[in-house]
């Protein structure tokens, strides 16, 4: 009676492996409701180019993909990886400075045979706080001055490249997160106090002296869009004018006229906000906002109940990182920063960000444990 | 050990609990920033709602650019030659197309298309926004175009577009002298000011066009136009916002009368003109052949006609007027011989017995004269500087040239002539060629200065090369009795231009010390015996009289080159011309000015594997200059 029959094992088995795959299940549901609201938004943007659009759908699969396998690699086999993960990646900045491709003026992109092209600087959203953790997982809690150092050199190095394409944005973004991971991972009041002196003091310098009239050009540009209707302030302008027209329930999907007729230039990528703004209202923002911040607030939890230490400080830093991103994309579609060409995660175009994200996910999963 | 561990253990607690709250910390303040950021979008989707919703209903109202017309160029006496027109052309609206192959075929039964044009269309499409029309051939016939009316229903996605292309009026025959303009290409886009070219897809390419190009092309405008609900122009609105700025209207030294008279007289042959006015500097003709038709380039050339253009063995493309490089040959006598004058090296008065043949001492290389034949070495019996000049004794120069060091002539020619450098004021792409020194053989060579080196430098063989442009800067300098002005194209403009910092007409220094003027002034005469100098029985004349000098109603000075082109140049050895492949003959040259006093015109000369410079280039210079002094010029064909 009791004994077993062969189909029995075998589905015994499968609920055994099952069991021990590793998901979260409300921040794999969080992560596709955001993916289905921006795929149906895009759907009607990019309608009139499915290979496009079609090419954005498998990018999505390939990241879901990679999400989960990478959710399954032990959390300690990413301490050992880690120093080849940054090593690799200083590689790959370092080598798209001298023979990357050039898009819009800046050396970003990297086109090899056989591999999509890809921007090397997204992968260090997520290799950036595994290596800052890496480095912090075994140091002192008081940090020393010493680790802090060696800290700011390991965040300098890459980030200086990534500067130097030049790509301001992801310069500021991944400084920063890197930074909030330093501060988790036990700084000391007091010197954050003293660093923010001299950053006040420095920012009032740069302003001064050292920015190029170029730079100048484009904060003003923010300040007074209608300055520059033809250039920079052009996106700003029709990006608010999008949101805002959009009220409080949108004109309906496919319905935008900004978008729809090109008003709205990269409509599919940056100022993706936009379109979901002027055809969904202020419900689908909110509502894409909620999801982003529930995201967040999962991966948080998460993070806290990491086993180590190292789980701890990288998973932070990334979730740092994916909300800055949003935060950054969201106020400068809506005309509180000026445009610095920051996606918005898991909705804009744009392979590399979109997988790297995803992946970035999958980490967060591993380091979780079970 | 214990408290050790202990210590350890409660330290990860503390650590634990300091990470918590640190984590409470940052999702507090990133909450915060969620709230102002929704904050910002309530502001903006529900209490500016109303504002923002009529800006996008007006948002039918689309503001595009405007080009800028580009600037015009005239000739020195206010003679358009490079203006600008509209074109119709037939474009495709990428987003509206279902089958672009069935489509092409469509059109081609309507109007002549080759599979080129295709090709370049599916390169044009990428990178575009698809509801731009993209261009498929430009320039239609009227025919082609009632064509395209009538069969309009049918042709879905096709439209027909005005587009605004430069024109230059004399095509081929000034296409070397004004430069071009080409379309912009991608690898543009990095270094203009994109705003500044929305709407314009003209660049200066070479020569004038591309030199004053941030002048000539002017200021983009705006203006709004009404769209219709699939977001194509309506009808414009009246309303412009700001007009576009016109590029700055410029004025040239060329002289058309001259330009055209030097098209002329070098006819279907290989080579290079360059007339410079000597007391401004201006460049009054600029002639490279072949040339090719610029304004077919911009409207109608398809790739195959294209790739003729660029492939060809004769490249028409290059500008051989400031680019081309050649060896002087005896037209570099009058600096050898100055030179040697003003470094006491000979006088005017020093005889040297031409017997045909020069060697260095010690050596068994003959250097010969070129009027040697099979039986006879040649030569040109007792000379001294004036007859070696007349007469251009390939030995005089062999001999003085033998005696003199080769870095003061490098210096000499350099400082004096401006040779081994670009001096034009106004052009980006003029050659600086070689006038060869020690220093110079070292780094090109690895190899020390011979003596036989200098020898052959005498008459402007060997390393030496230089550009039709600095061949007539030097007759220039000569013309001015060793003045300095510095060519230039650009006469004035019609408002003050961003590439030039000073007034053009302003930048006359003047080198000379006194006690060379006499040396100067004799060589004029030397120079003007090459012309005038005849009647005076065989080998007596001046070597251009008989084909220039019979019939001339002005004082003119000038000097022949001959410059050879194969490799056994180097050695001094000549070879029958007659014998050769075409484009191995010699290179025939000419530079000369006239009047001899106050001179008006100083002009260089080169044909290409043409043969002896007075028999071939002379009559050549002696057109142009006809073209400037006389009212009625009579255009001289030559052989």
């Amino acid at each position: 009676m009791t004994e077993l029959t062969q189909s029995d094992v075998r589905s015994t088995r499968l609920v055994t492996w099952l069991y021990s795959v590793r998901v979260d299940p409300w921040l794999v549901l969080g992560i596709f409701l955001v993916l289905a609201l921006g795929l149906t938004v895009m759907s009607g943007t990019l309608g009139h180019a499915p290979s496009m659009l079609f090419r954005h759908v498998f990018l999505i699969f390939v990241g879901v993909i990679a999400l989960f396998i990478l959710a399954q690699i032990p959390e300690h086999s990413y301490v050992g990886l880690t120093p080849f993960i940054y090593l690799g990646s200083v590689g790959l900045l370092v080598y798209v400075l001298y023979f990357g491709d050039e898009a819009k003026g800046a050396m970003r992109w990297i086109d090899w045979p056989l591999v999509p092209r890809f921007q090397p600087s997204e992968i260090l959203k997520v290799a950036l706080p595994l290596s800052i953790a890496w480095y912090l997982h075994d140091k002192p809690t008081p940090l020393r001055l010493s680790d802090l150092l060696v800290c700011l050199i390991i965040i300098g190095v890459p980030v200086a490249c990534v500067f130097a394409q030049p790509d301001f944005g992801t310069t500021v973004l991944v400084t920063t997160a890197c930074l909030c991971v330093v501060f988790l991972a036990g700084l000391q009041w007091r010197w954050i106090i003293t660093a923010t002196v001299f950053a006040v003091i420095g920012f009032v310098v740069a302003w001064r002296v050292l920015l190029t009239e170029y730079q100048i050009q484009r904060i003003m540009t923010f300040l007074d869009p209608d300055r520059n209707p033809l250039g920079a302030g052009w996106n700003i302008i029709q990006s608010k004018i999008a949101l805002g027209s959009g009220g409080a329930t949108g004109k309906g999907l496919g319905e935008g006229t900004q978008s729809q007729l090109s008003f709205l230039p990269e409509g599919h990528t940056d100022f993706m906000l936009a379109v979901v703004g002027e055809e969904l209202g202020f419900v689908g923002t909110a509502t894409l906002l909620a999801l982003f911040f529930f995201i967040f607030a999962r991966g948080m939890t998460m993070c806290r109940n990491c086993p180590t230490r190292f789980g701890r400080l990288a998973s932070a830093g990334f979730l740092m990182m994916f909300f800055g991103y949003m935060l950054t994309n969201v106020m400068m579609v809506s005309g509180l920063l000026p445009v610095v060409g920051v996606p918005l995660p898991l909705v804009s175009y744009g392979g590399t960000s979109i997988i790297t994200i995803l992946a970035g996910f999958g980490v967060l999963t591993a380091l979780r444990g079970r | 050990m214990n408290d050790a561990i202990q210590g350890g253990m409660s330290g990860e607690r503390s650590e634990l609990r300091s990470f918590g709250d640190r984590v409470l910390i940052l999702v507090v303040l990133a909450f915060l920033m969620l709230l102002v950021v929704l904050g910002r979008l309530i502001y903006l989707q529900i209490y500016n709602h109303e504002a923002y919703q009529t800006q996008s209903l007006n948002n039918r109202i689309q503001i595009q650019s405007i080009a800028p017309p580009r600037g015009l160029i005239f000739d020195t006496n206010g003679e358009i030659l490079a203006d600008n027109r509209q074109i119709l052309s037939l474009a495709l609206i990428p987003e509206l197309l279902d089958d672009v192959d069935a489509l092409f075929e469509r059109l081609s039964e309507l109007i002549e298309l080759t599979p080129g044009d295709l090709t370049v269309f599916n390169e044009r499409i990428r990178d575009r926004p698809k509801h731009d029309p993209i261009v498929l051939k430009r320039d239609l016939t009227d025919e082609e175009q009632a064509k395209l009316a009538v069969n309009r229903h049918d042709l879905d996605g096709v439209v027909v577009t005005y587009e605004t292309i430069r024109h230059y009026l004399y095509s081929e025959k000034f296409v070397h002298a004004l430069g071009t303009v080409r379309r912009l290409s991608k690898e543009d886009l990095g270094s203009i000011d994109r705003v500044n070219y929305r709407g314009t897809q003209f660049i200066g390419g070479t020569g004038i066009e591309r030199f004053y190009e941030t002048s000539l092309h002017g200021t983009v405008g705006s203006r709004s136009v009404e769209v219709d609900a699939s977001g194509r122009a309506t009808r414009e609105q009246p309303t412009d916002l700001t007009p576009p700025m016109r590029g700055a209207s410029l004025t040239l030294y060329i002289d058309s009368k001259v330009q055209l008279a030097a098209d002329a007289a070098l006819g279907d042959r290989r080579g290079a003109i360059v007339a410079i006015d000597p007391k401004t500097g201006g460049i009054l003709a600029m002639v490279s052949k072949p040339a090719y038709d610029p304004n077919r380039m911009l409207s109608g050339m398809n790739t195959q006609e294209l790739e003729q253009v660029y492939a060809h063995r004769d490249k028409p493309v290059f500008n051989r007027a400031v680019q081309g490089l050649y060896a002087p040959g005896s037209t570099f006598k009058p600096v050898v011989g100055l030179m040697a004058l003003s470094e006491k090296i000979t006088d005017w008065s020093e005889v040297v017995n031409d017997e045909g043949n020069f060697q260095l001492p010690g050596s068994s290389q003959v250097y010969r004269s070129w009027n040697r034949t099979s039986t006879d070495a040649g030569g040109h019996g007792r000379v001294d500087m004036h007859r070696a000049i007349y007469r251009s004794s390939n030995v005089y120069f062999y001999n003085i040239a033998s005696r003199i060091d080769v870095d003061t002539l490098a210096g000499f020619a350099s400082h004096r002539f401006g040779l081994g450098r670009s001096t034009v004021f106004d052009l980006h792409e003029a050659g600086i060629g070689v006038v060869p020194s020690r220093e110079w053989k070292k780094s090109a060579y690895e190899e020390n200065w011979y003596p036989g080196d200098s020898v052959i430098l005498g008459i402007g063989q060997g390393y030496i090369s230089m550009t039709p442009l600095q061949l007539a800067t030097m007759a220039t300098v000569l013309a001015n009795r060793g003045s300095w002005v510095q060519p230039r194209m650009l006469k004035r403009s019609d408002r003050r231009l961003t590439e030039v910092s000073e007034d053009p007409e302003s930048l006359h220094a003047v080198l000379e010390p006194t006690e060379m003027a006499e040396h100067w002034e004799r060589m004029a005469l030397a120079m003007s015996a090459v012309v005038h100098r005849g009647n005076q029985g065989f080998d007596q004349n001046g070597t251009a009289w008989a084909y220039i000098g019979l019939d001339i109603p002005y004082t003119m000075a000038g000097k022949s080159g001959t410059a050879q082109v194969i490799e056994a140049a180097r050695e001094g050895e000549e070879i029958d011309d007659e014998e050769r492949d075409e484009y191995e003959r010699n290179h025939a040259l000419f530079i000369g000015f006239a009047p001899l006093q106050n001179p008006e015109i100083a002009v260089a000369v080169i044909v290409e594997n043409g043969g002896g410079g007075s028999k071939v280039a002379a009559p050549v210079a002696r057109a142009v200059i006809d073209a400037k002094l006389l009212n009625d010029p009579v255009v001289a064909q030559s052989d």
